[in-house]
């Protein structure tokens, strides 16, 4: 199949990420969001790699998702502290930073 | 060496006051007298030594350096004097040990930052004056404003921060144009930021021009730029107005006989009728206002504004007799307004107030201070005889002669010399005569300390009146470089030498009948 | 397929390997109770300095040369930066020892994060593939999420980390996004073989019209945005330097943004004369918006910290303006500037941590009314950071600043280096009304200022001598940078 499908599949993946990131206030879904985009990425990088015929697309595949997990390993340890003292991860509630 | 001696000493000073601080004020004050008179005397030496045969910059490697520094860019630590910045130098060295005396008792608080402060500027001006390289004259011209704003912002009066951060404001904003026009020039000037070498045509030079230009106008200040300069000087101490009045202003019209006339003749030119009209409007402006303030330090302030105009205009003419009496009535200012400045400070002292309707009566009481305050407000006035006489004739009488623009605007400015008769004479007349009131009566007459501090000052103030010769010979080779280099309208019979001047009867004449009318104006009232 | 081993020359990768190291030992060190807290802190110090001894080492040795099938570059470029962060580290580390105190328990970690994150920038400076440098940056990314929200207990500093999390990770998405569509386009990830792909002979190839590739530069530029706080990807940085421990607030202004730029910068100035002109076109709105937002917004801030944050956002404007010249001279200047402005942003934070009272920190400019005549040295350290940041001679921030605007006069970006003088008379004012604060204002309240600690002495100590030198005699920098670009040229 061509190379372009998967690039337009792609795109919407990570079109879909951002419009999350953007509207969506729950800490959390815009963590998921955020690794959608991630995900998005990888594909391309796959779908590329294999319409160059090389392998690196599908070397740094491996890099992003090892970088995607402990990013959530952070990400999710962050957010608990936040619940922590908050009792919410509503992005909007947590405001308390402003000048 | 021995220029960069003169440069640097001052700074070695603050150094050597920040390390011996813990010694007392007495010891700090000693210090910095110690050094503001040390470098006075060694300064004087690059008079002795100054060699009038010489155009351009003095050859004497005495006085003449030229070291790498940043050969990265180009810029080099590249000092020397010709003949106008030799007097801005000496008025500089002059002026700091007497603002050191005249600060000795005044400063409550903060007195070892004080005198690092003005030991400070005085390096930062000395460097602007002698700077020839850019990038070492725009270092110099910036970090100068720190210890000034220090000078305004701790020791000033009760508006001093807004006067203060308006004093910096307006002037970064004129040297951030300046920046841009000295790197445009740069790249113009084959990568090197040497003054001696920039010559020929630059492009855009009117822009240029105008960048150059508007970052000395703010300094001079030139109408309407202004209004930062009577907030500075009302909320300055005494010694800052001194200073600031004294060598600040001169660095804005430095600034423009250095670069903006023989850097870009054309352009000069193309915008003298609009600089020249502005300048006349500063000089009737600034004259008009002062005769109205209430308080003693405005009114001086403004006068500045007005005779700074006279300034500008004798540099714009293209006349060789016009900018020299320009550059004389450079130091001229900084001699009778730093005098005024530091007067008005005694009085302020003593009375606490400024206001000029809280006087009255003064001369009965303080004798000698009010015939040195008379002397100065003569001079101020142009009584000929005095300095102030000599610079303000040579720059009218040559700019009416051969100015490269309409008599009228010379007519017109010659209003200014009316004016200030009037308004100064007019505040004398009501600081001085009349009947004292109980506070007035009792005010103490000047210590020998302030007359100490007044009376070098008056010293040059009889000699550049009466024998300006000592004065004008040195810079004479200089200004006719300039002049060859300015001049972009058809040669003009020359006038006839400076010390001929006396037999021009006539403006004398008006001149002397000017002050006779607004003597008995005073007496009548 | 065999497997070839490249061969790897081990000395020239010293400055990282010293870095791991470190990190290993204060890692295992940190699990004995009895060895004192603060001799992390120091080992941190050692171990930085040794590297940056050796950076200096190989810069001077003039290496050149590149590692693991050309993934990594150890030249005079990257080792300049190398420099840049290990000092970063080093003041920080200095500025760290007293702020956390001897007794706390979980110093082992911060320090190490700190070693991660340098190590991370230096893999950025380093990379001479997207890859590496997507690595390095999400390295340094993850690590400074958590120093960011370090201090637990503190509903600020987990809020922070929060803010710093989700809009970094955001941004990282972007940028591996952008590294993709420019795989995609250029077929490789090796950033001199993308920027030879941009240009047959003298003319422009068919590549630097594609619009994948101008869409993943575009992606690019977004992701660099963020991470290095340019306006209008800024929003971030304000909350986290208010919110972060000051110390990190003080890390995350300097090294992290110098990293961002060191990438953005390889990427970027050898390639903008390549790509259409619209390019360059938005990196000059970018830079004149970035100073003039951050400036003006910086005016109206109370909160100091919130200041250095707004005006390290306009810091990052005038970096910008090296960056658009795309010309050596504008690669130099901003390394210079780069370098410069950590070491004054540093001493500036550095300032605020030593202006501390029992109840805390005291950030709100007001409370430093009067500091001028009761606390000399801490109004003298405060007054010559700002004074650098403002751009006075004879500071470093001078020189700086003057030479990122010669490198626009030569690329004929008039506008924009007008627009940056003005931009500094602007900075002036919020920065001189700390001073004016300082000096010329009396205290409403009498605040009892803990002793100064002297590790941040010798901090600030060194870095106002830093800013000093550099000021008086800039050649000392600026040749160093200057040959490490012509050497990349050669």
């Amino acid at each position: 199949m061509a190379l372009q499908y998967y690039l337009i599949l792609s795109a919407l993946l990570f079109t879909i990420g951002v419009i999350g990131v953007l509207v969506r206030r729950n800490a959390i879904i815009i963590f998921m969001c955020i690794e959608l985009m991630l995900n998005a990425a990888n594909l391309a990088f796959v779908a590329i790699s294999r319409n160059l015929g090389t392998a690196e697309g599908q070397l740094f595949v491996f890099f992003v998702m090892a970088v995607a997990a402990a990013e959530v390993a952070i990400g999710l340890a962050i957010i608990v502290s936040v619940f922590k003292h908050r009792e919410t991860i509503n992005v909007d509630e947590v405001n308390s930073l402003k000048g | 060496m021995l220029l960069s001696i003169v440069i640097f000493l001052p700074l070695l000073g603050v150094i050597a006051i920040a390390l011996l601080r813990g010694l007392g004020a007495n010891a700090v004050k000693w210090i910095a007298l110690g050094i503001g008179l040390l470098t006075f005397v060694i300064s004087i030496r690059l008079y002795t030594e100054f060699d009038t045969a010489n155009v351009g910059f003095q050859t004497n490697s005495e006085v003449y350096q030229k070291l790498d520094w940043i050969p990265g860019i180009g810029a080099s630590y590249h000092i020397g004097i010709d003949g106008i910045s030799l007097w801005l130098v000496l008025l500089t060295t002059f002026l700091t040990p007497i603002c050191i005396i005249a600060a000795w008792n005044s400063v409550e608080k903060g007195l070892s930052g004080f005198m690092m402060s003005l030991l400070a500027l005085e390096t930062g001006m000395l460097g602007v004056f002698c700077a020839l390289d850019l990038f070492l004259f725009f270092v110099f011209w910036e970090s100068m404003l720190i210890p000034m704003y220090f000078l305004i912002g701790i020791w000033g009066g009760e508006r001093r921060i807004y006067a203060t951060i308006k004093f910096v404001l307006y002037t970064m904003a004129g040297s951030a144009l300046m920046l841009v026009g000295i790197l445009a020039l740069y790249f113009q000037n084959n990568n090197s930021f040497d003054i001696t070498t920039l010559q020929g045509q630059f492009e855009p030079s009117n822009l240029l021009f105008l960048a150059f230009f508007i970052a000395f106008a703010i300094k001079v200040p030139l109408f309407p730029f202004h209004t930062w300069l009577p907030d500075a000087h009302v909320e300055a101490p005494t010694v800052g107005s001194v200073i600031l009045a004294g060598v600040l202003l001169k660095m804005g019209t430095y600034g423009i006989v250095r670069f903006c006339l023989p850097l870009f003749p054309e352009a000069a030119a193309h915008y003298t009728p609009l600089i020249v009209t502005l300048a006349v409007i500063g000089i009737i402006y600034g004259a008009l206002v002062a005769m109205v303030q209430p308080d003693l330090k405005k009114l001086v302030a403004y006068s500045s504004v007005s005779h700074l105009g006279f300034v500008v205009l004798g540099l714009f003419s293209q006349n060789g007799t016009a900018i020299q009496g320009s550059v004389l009535q450079m130091v001229n200012h900084g001699l009778s307004t730093g005098a005024l400045f530091l007067l008005v400070g005694m009085i302020y002292e003593r009375r606490h107030s400024r206001m000029i309707v809280d006087f009255g009566g003064l001369a009965k009481k303080m004798p000698i201070f009010a015939t040195i305050f008379l002397i100065v407000t003569l001079s101020s006035i142009g009584l000929p005889g005095l300095n102030g006489f000599v610079g303000e004739f040579m720059i009218l009488l040559g700019s009416y002669v051969g100015g490269a623009f309409s008599k009228w605007y010379v007519v017109l400015a010659t209003t200014g010399v009316i004016l200030a008769a009037v308004y100064m004479l007019w505040m004398f007349q009501r600081v001085m005569f009349g009947t004292p009131d109980d506070i007035n009566a009792s005010l103490p007459d000047l210590k020998p300390r302030e007359i100490a501090v007044l009376l070098p000052i008056l010293l040059f103030i009889f000699w550049i009146g009466v024998g300006p010769n000592t004065f004008l010979e040195p810079m004479a080779a200089s200004v006719k470089e300039i002049e060859a280099k300015v001049r972009v309208i058809p040669e003009t019979p020359a006038v006839g030498q400076v010390n001929q001047m006396d037999t021009d009867d006539a403006v004398v004449d008006v001149k002397t009948a000017t002050l006779k009318i607004n003597e008995e104006e005073a007496l009548s009232k | 397929m065999p497997l070839e081993i490249p061969d790897i020359n081990w000395s020239l990768l010293m400055p990282q390997l010293v870095i791991v190291s470190t990190l290993l030992i204060v890692l295992v060190f940190d699990m004995f109770d009895a060895i004192s807290k603060k001799t992390l802190g120091w080992m941190t110090i050692v171990g930085a300095g040794i590297a940056l001894w050796s950076s200096i080492d190989l810069l001077q040795a003039g290496t050149d040369q590149t590692q693991f099938n050309e993934m990594f570059r150890i030249d005079s470029y990257s080792l300049f930066f190398n420099i840049i962060f290990l000092v970063s580290t080093i003041l920080v580390a200095l500025v760290s020892i007293s702020y956390l105190g001897s007794g706390d328990k979980k110093q082992g970690p911060y320090y190490l994060l700190i070693l991660l994150a340098t190590l991370g920038m230096m893999l950025m400076a380093a990379g001479n593939e997207l890859i590496i440098v997507f690595l390095g940056l999400e390295l340094m990314s993850l690590s400074l999420y958590v120093l960011a929200s370090y201090f637990r207990e503190s509903p600020a500093s987990s809020e922070a980390g929060m803010k710093y999390l989700l809009l970094g990770a955001f941004a990282s998405a972007f940028f591996l996004y952008g590294i993709a569509l420019v795989y995609g386009a250029a077929g490789t990830t090796n950033i001199p073989e993308i920027i030879s792909k941009l240009s047959v002979g003298d003319q422009l190839s068919l590549l630097s019209e594609s619009p994948l590739f101008l869409a993943g530069i575009f992606l690019l530029i977004v992701g660099f945005g963020f991470k290095v706080a340019i306006v209008p990807f800024h929003q971030w940085a304000p909350d986290v330097y208010e919110g972060a421990p000051t110390t990190i607030a003080a890390f995350i202004s300097a090294g992290p943004k110098a990293a961002g730029f060191a990438a953005f910068l390889t990427i970027f100035v050898d390639a903008l004369p390549k790509l259409p002109t619209q390019a360059t076109g938005v990196i000059v709105l970018l830079a004149m918006l970035t100073m003039t937002v951050g400036n003006v917004i910086a005016i109206a801030q109370t909160n100091i910290k919130r200041m250095l944050a707004y005006s390290s956002i306009a810091h990052a404007g005038y970096v910008m303006i090296g960056l658009a010249a795309a010309n050596p001279d504008g690669k130099s200047s901003a390394m210079l500037y780069l370098f410069i402005y950590c070491v004054m942003n540093i001493g500036a934070f550095g300032v605020v941590i030593m202006a501390r009272t029992a109840d805390g920190e005291n950030l709100m400019i007001s409370d430093y009314a009067g500091l001028g005549f009761r606390k000399p040295l801490l109004a003298m350290f405060m007054t010559l950071m700002l004074l650098s940041l403002a751009g006075f001679p004879p500071t470093a921030g001078f020189v700086g600043k003057l030479y990122v605007f010669k490198s626009a006069v030569e690329a004929r970006h008039y506008w924009l280096v007008i627009f940056g003088a003005i931009n500094t008379a602007i900075s002036a004012f919020y920065y001189l009304r700390v001073v004016v604060t300082m000096y010329m204002r009396e205290p409403e309240e009498e605040l009892e200022f803990k002793p100064y600690p002297p590790t941040l002495v010798i901090g600030l100590v060194l870095a106002a001598i830093g800013i000093l030198l550099i000021g008086i005699l800039p050649s000392l920098l600026l040749d160093q940078a200057q040959s490490a670009v012509q050497s990349a040229l050669l």
